[in-house]
C-alpha cells in the first residue's frame, strides 16, 4: 500500500474517532438551557443591555388619547411601569424586545416607551444610570381584561444576547430564551403621570 | 539516472498541530473584523482652551462643571447621578456643519452621549464657517463618573464603523455643586474658537 494513501486512512480514522469522542461524551447535544429563574415585581432583572424591573401594570384609555385614537381598533393602553438600568458601554435605548407578554394577548413591543419624571419618548438611556419608566401597549376591544381579570400580570424576561450582524461588522443584541419569570400586580395609578400632560 | 529524493512525511504530532494551527487561523479570521475593525476613527487630540480642528469644524473645550440639579431658570430637573456641563466653543471651517454628537468616556470605558432629557443646542445644530457659537453641552452620568474623563467629540457618523473624524479632549470632573446648575445657552462668542 501507498505511504500517502495510509497517511489518509489514519487521518481519516484519527478524525472520525475524535468526531466519535465527541458524539459519545454528548458534546453535539444541545447545551442544557440556563435555569429560569423566577423573579418578584420591581426586582431587577438581568436581561443582557440592562436590568429591567417591572413594578405593577394597569389598563387605562384617559391617557395618551391622541396617540391611541390614531391606532386602528385600540380602545385601551396596557401600561407597565418599569425601572431601567443600561448595562452597556454606551448610551442606548430601552430593549424593547427584552419583555413578553402572555401570548394570548397577542402584544409585541410597546408603542411607546415614556421616561418619568420628564414624559420624554423614546428617551436614550445612560449606562449605569437608573430610570423610570412607562411602557405603553395598545389593546383591541377584545383584549380588554374583564372585571374579574386576575389582578396578577405574568411575563418574561426575555435573555439578550451580543451578536455578531449579518449586515455590517456591528454588533446586534438577539433574543436567548427566557431570563425570567415574573408575576406583577395592577395598579391603577400607573400611568398617573400622563393624565394631565398627554 | 538520479533517483527522485523521497520527500519526508511529517510526523503525526506535526500534521495534528498544522491542522489545529489551520483551524485556529481560522477562527481568528471569522472573529478579527468584528472584535479589531479596520475602520476606526482619525482621532485628533486636544486639551482644554486650545483650538482644534476636526473636519468639518473646528472646536474648543474651555472647561467643565458639574452640579446634582439641572435648571432651565424655572424648573429643576432631577437625577440618580450628576449633571455635568462642558463650555464648547465652535465653527465650521468651509461650509456650513454640525456636531452630530459629543460623548464623556469615563475611565471604565463607559461612553455617555449628551443628554436628551435637555436641550443641547450645541449638538445637532448647523454652524456657519468662521462664525463661532459657544455653549454648554449637558451631560447625565452615575454619581461615580468624576475625576478624569474624556470628551469625545464626533461631527460626523458617531459610533460608526467608517472612516471619521473625531476630537478626543481630556478633563477633570471636579465634585458636583449644590447650586442648580443652569447651562449656558448658545449664542455668538465674542472670543476666536
Amino acid at each position: 500500500m501507498r505511504t500517502s494513501l495510509r497517511w489518509a486512512i489514519a487521518t481519516g480514522t484519527m478524525a472520525a474517532a475524535g468526531v466519535g469522542a465527541i458524539a459519545a461524551a454528548g458534546g453535539f447535544g444541545a447545551a442544557a438551557p440556563p435555569p429560569v429563574q423566577t423573579a418578584a415585581a420591581g426586582e431587577p432583572v438581568d436581561v443582557g443591555p440592562a436590568d429591567l424591573a417591572v413594578r405593577a401594570w394597569t389598563v387605562r384609555d384617559d391617557v395618551a388619547t391622541r396617540a391611541l385614537e390614531g391606532i386602528d381598533g385600540a380602545q385601551a393602553w396596557l401600561v407597565l411601569a418599569a425601572e431601567v438600568t443600561a448595562a452597556t458601554e454606551l448610551t442606548t435605548r430601552f430593549p424593547a424586545e427584552a419583555l413578553a407578554l402572555p401570548a394570548d394577548l397577542g402584544l409585541d413591543e410597546p408603542e411607546q416607551v415614556v421616561l418619568l419624571p420628564d414624559l420624554l419618548s423614546g428617551p436614550d438611556l445612560q449606562p449605569g444610570l437608573p430610570s423610570q419608566v412607562l411602557l405603553l401597549w395598545p389593546l383591541p376591544a377584545d383584549e380588554l381584561p374583564a372585571d374579574d381579570t386576575s389582578d396578577e400580570l405574568s411575563l418574561d424576561y426575555i435573555r439578550l444576547r451580543l451578536d455578531d450582524s449579518t449586515i455590517d461588522a456591528s454588533q446586534v443584541w438577539r433574543a436567548d430564551g427566557v431570563a425570567a419569570t415574573a408575576a406583577v400586580p395592577r395598579d391603577d395609578a400607573v400611568g398617573d403621570e400622563l393624565v394631565e400632560d398627554w | 539516472m538520479a533517483r527522485h529524493a523521497r520527500r519526508r512525511r511529517p510526523s503525526t504530532i506535526g500534521l495534528v498541530a498544522m491542522t489545529l494551527l489551520a483551524v485556529a487561523a481560522g477562527a481568528l479570521a471569522s472573529e478579527a473584523e468584528s472584535r479589531w475593525p479596520v475602520n476606526g476613527p482619525f482621532v485628533r487630540a486636544g486639551a482644554v482652551g486650545t483650538a482644534l480642528d476636526v473636519e468639518p469644524v473646528r472646536v474648543t473645550v474651555h472647561g467643565v462643571r458639574a452640579a446634582t440639579v439641572l435648571s432651565d431658570g424655572l424648573d429643576d430637573l432631577d437625577s440618580a447621578g450628576i449633571w455635568i456641563a462642558v463650555d464648547v466653543s465652535a465653527a465650521a471651517l468651509t461650509e456650513p456643519a454640525t456636531i452630530a454628537e459629543m460623548a464623556l468616556r469615563a475611565a471604565d470605558g463607559r461612553e455617555f452621549r449628551q443628554t436628551d432629557r435637555a436641550p443641547n443646542p450645541m449638538v445637532g445644530g448647523e454652524f456657519d464657517p468662521l462664525i463661532t457659537e459657544r455653549g454648554e453641552v449637558v451631560f447625565e452620568v452615575p454619581g461615580d463618573v468624576v475625576g478624569e474623563v474624556v470628551l469625545v467629540i464626533s461631527p460626523d457618523a458617531p459610533r460608526r464603523t467608517v472612516p471619521r473624524a473625531a476630537a478626543e479632549v481630556p478633563l477633570t470632573v471636579e465634585a458636583p455643586g449644590p447650586d442648580p446648575l443652569v447651562p449656558r445657552a448658545r449664542e455668538l462668542a465674542t472670543e476666536d474658537p
